[in-house]
């Protein structure tokens, strides 16, 4: 069992032959869900869970979460048991389906959060203010949640999880029931989320959201991890290489170039022009028609992450964030969205991410 | 703290939102102004109120009781099912948080509720009371009856057992005792039998009780003397016969004749300052009655001596904080029923609950009755089965004789005192005991339990 990253500093989550079987009426093992994985989840990663539909991973994050109880195994979050209610004020949760009350407005749900969470009013009211910038929902302040379509009940589900500046984030598919535009947003969140500082469990079975926003992955099928590394090393075809060359190579520069490469092959390289991925057009074609700003349905425009979030991370990563709140943008809540040039936080969390991965390899 | 209130207001404006409580809100108002607008009573002022007070909220705190558990039941099994109970239990939230916020959200409902019903059935019977068209009479019977607290006095208890024995050896003596009869069967019935002497007056005879006052009444509130009879011949014709009441140091008395049906309350006034300085008062029936009829008091309640304690109002709130006190023990019942079960199964306990704790009464009586069935001619198995039975319904008396209690609205439209003490006592069993016991069940059982299996 690793107790201990590289780094020093103990995993966030830990997982050893966690295993969970689900029982009928008498108690007769029915589905074994989960089925002896083994895991570690480090301080600032985004660790994904991907696997298709019944292969364990809402059953694990509910594990992690004290919702289910581990059937055998051991299982640590935040160096204590996921059923001690001190560890859950420094976690938040996205469930894989909105599991809001249908009565409560938007404000009232984050309200009722709060209170659990046992923010004091002021501060409330703050993150309640940035939270709902941040989504883009402000103008669905008052709104009952039962009227949302299930794109802005994601939203406000993320707020909530959001709500007490949380040291381990649990997504649960998060961009479910998200069009493209809010799917990109998310994304962009969680990344952000995760470059100062907090460290984000996210499942899903999209494969594109994965490759797009984790560090590493473990892939479940039938209750057990067939893979798990990062994900660039997971990916990487050792055996082939892509030469990339310049934009707006002169015509007889380039047919030299291949002159030689056929020369030295004795054979025909596979020659294409790149293509953009589909979500990266539709982004571009909407952008355009709607007129340089992207906003989902539903929601008002918001690039901005609340301001609170970045303090923390201040304090976790001691790296300094171009939009401190020493050093608030225009709107004093809202810090940019978009990666920050002036930090070099992600490129030490992927580091330390990568240290604590050849570390790790012994060990698994 | 701040997450039992916030569970605790969240499942108020659930209720409230989901209009659970208009509805309700609504059947009560129905309740409160339709009742009284068609039934009849028995004609007098006093009938009335006793109407008002012991039906029309009566019906409403039952309409009351049967949403409290039913809403009760679904505050946490709801949870379960629609799976907001996984956004809460992610939080940093107990269990025990969990089961006080829904309990103390359903009690406050239920103190909105009943104050509404409480005061508009006070302000309905204080117009009925002061309307100009009553007699002097009609009111002063109101203001000495029923809006006044008494405490019931029943007559001073004759040692009989020296007397059944007495008899029981005389008889053996004589030889009169059947052979087949055990000894305490025999007893038993000459008790009956001496009891029953001492509540009968036969036709052109008489007999008197005395009755110890707790306290002496102030001067201008007279004691009320409250009588129900059956009489020995079945056509339930009128009895004639003369109440006289003294004590033996003083010369005074009060006659009063009278001609009344068997098996109706009929009361009579005293003079407050007729019993002696010590609280004694003798009073004597004397039964001239025409016909040859015997009547019989009913040892239990037949004969009572109301002596005025205290002021209605006060009564009148002491009576609605217990049935609060109940509301909010339903609610607890309910709330852990839901804990463990869904919603209809939690109903369904929480109902069969509550049969055996109106049941209180009868299962006391089996067991002080020996009433648990044998099965002596079954051998061991008969016997273990007797004992088996005769354990369940003592350990089930002994679960509901705490909680067991007379319907405050009776108490209160009988004209009857309830004690602070009382209310302080229902408080200490229903809601710090027995539901105190639930909600560690609840906690027990919630923080053991999964909530997110698959369905």
């Amino acid at each position: 069992m690793n107790n201990e990253t590289s780094y020093g500093s103990p995993p966030v989550a830990s997982a050893h032959e966690l295993v969970k079987i689900f029982r009928d009426f008498w108690r007769r093992p029915k589905v074994k869900a989960v089925n002896g994985i083994t895991f570690d989840i480090l301080r600032g990663e985004v660790f994904g869970l991907l696997g298709p539909n019944g292969s364990g991973k809402s059953t694990t994050i509910k594990m992690m979460l004290g919702l289910l109880h581990p059937t055998s195994g051991h299982l640590r979050i935040l160096n204590h048991s996921p059923r001690d209610v001190k560890t859950k004020s420094r976690m938040g949760y996205l469930p894989e389906e909105s599991y809001l009350y249908p009565y409560l407005s938007s404000e009232e749900t984050l309200q009722f959060f709060g209170r659990l969470f046992n923010l004091g009013r002021r501060e409330r009211m703050e993150r309640i203010d940035q939270l709902l910038e941040m989504i883009g929902m402000q103008h669905a302040r008052h709104r009952v949640v039962g009227e949302f379509s299930k794109g802005m009940a994601r939203r406000l589900g993320l707020a909530q999880a959001l709500l007490n500046d949380p040291d381990l984030i649990i997504l649960d598919e998060p961009t479910s029931g998200l069009d493209p535009l809010g799917c990109r947003q998310i994304k962009d969140l969680i990344r952000t989320l995760a470059d100062r500082g907090k460290t984000i469990l996210l499942s899903s079975h999209l494969l594109a959201d994965v490759e797009d926003v984790c560090d590493r992955i473990a892939i479940l099928y039938d209750g057990k991890i067939q893979a798990m590394g990062p994900i660039n090393e997971l990916l990487e075809q050792k055996s082939r290489y892509r030469v990339t060359l310049p934009e707006e190579l002169p015509p007889d520069k380039l047919k030299h170039i291949l002159a030689e490469v056929r020369n030295a092959l004795g054979d025909e390289p596979d020659i294409d022009h790149p293509r953009m991925d589909l979500e990266q057009f539709f982004l571009e074609i909407i952008e355009k028609a709607r007129g340089g700003e992207l906003v989902p349905t539903g929601t008002t425009p918001s690039h901005g992450i609340a301001s609170y979030l970045t303090k923390n991370a201040q304090k976790l990563s001691g790296a300094t964030l171009q939009n401190s709140p020493d050093h608030p943008d225009k709107t004093g809540h809202i810090d940019s969205l978009k990666e920050t040039p002036g930090s070099d936080n992600n490129a030490n969390l992927r580091e330390r991410v990568q240290k604590d991965r050849d570390d790790a390899s012994g060990h698994e | 703290m701040n997450s039992i209130l916030a569970i605790a207001v969240i499942t108020i404006r659930n209720a409230i939102r989901s209009k659970i409580v208009i509805v309700l809100l609504l059947f009560l108002l129905l309740t409160l102004i339709g009742f009284p607008l068609t039934i009849k009573g028995d004609g007098t002022l006093s009938g009335e109120v006793r109407l008002l007070l012991r039906y029309t909220l009566g019906l409403a705190t039952l309409i009351l009781s049967i949403a409290t558990v039913w809403t009760s039941c679904a505050a946490i099994s709801s949870e379960i099912r629609y799976r907001h109970i996984q956004m809460v239990l992610s939080k940093p939230v107990r269990a025990s948080q969990i089961w006080l916020g829904k309990w103390i959200g359903l009690t406050a409902m239920n103190a909105i509720l009943l104050s509404i019903c409480v005061i508009s059935t006070y302000g309905a019977l204080r117009w009925t009371t002061q309307q100009e068209k009553l007699t002097e009479e009609e009111i002063e019977e109101l203001r000495t009856e029923i809006l006044a607290a008494h405490v019931p006095v029943k007559p001073r208890t004759v040692d009989l057992d020296r007397e059944i024995i007495r008899q029981y050896h005389a008889s053996r003596v004589r030889g009169d005792l059947p052979d087949n009869m055990p000894s305490h069967e025999i007893l038993s019935a000459i008790e009956r039998d001496l009891r029953a002497r001492a509540y009968s007056v036969p036709a052109g005879s008489s007999n008197r009780w005395i009755f110890d006052l707790p306290h002496l009444p102030p001067p201008d509130r007279p004691l009320v003397l409250q009588y129900r009879f059956s009489s020995s011949v079945m056509d339930m014709g009128p009895v004639r016969g003369v109440w006289t009441a003294w004590h033996p140091e003083s010369p005074r008395r009060h006659s009063e004749t009278v001609e009344v049906t068997p098996r109706t309350l009929h009361s009579i006034t005293l003079p407050s300052d007729l019993a002696s300085e010590e609280g004694t008062l003798t009073i004597e029936f004397e039964n001239t009655s025409e016909r040859r009829t015997t009547i019989l008091f009913n040892p239990d309640d037949g004969l009572r001596l109301m002596v005025y304690k205290g002021d209605f109002t006060v009564n009148y709130l002491k009576a609605s904080l217990l049935i609060f006190i109940h509301l909010a023990f339903l609610g607890a019942i309910g709330t852990t029923a839901g804990a463990f079960f869904s919603i209809p199964v939690a109903a369904l306990t929480s109902f069969y609950a509550l049969v055996l704790l109106h049941a209180g009464r009868v299962i006391g009586g089996i067991v002080e009755g020996d009433m648990a069935l044998e099965h002596s001619d079954a051998g061991w198995a008969g016997h273990a089965l007797a004992s088996a039975t005769r354990m369940i319904h003592e350990g089930l008396n002994v679960v509901v004789q705490p909680v067991y209690a007379a319907n405050p609205l009776s108490i209160v439209a009988a004209g009857e005192w309830i004690g602070w003490g009382e209310v302080g006592y229902m408080f200490t069993v229903k809601i710090v005991a027995y539901s105190g016991v639930l909600m560690a069940l609840s906690i027990w059982h919630l923080s053991r339990k999964e909530v997110a299996l698959p369905s």
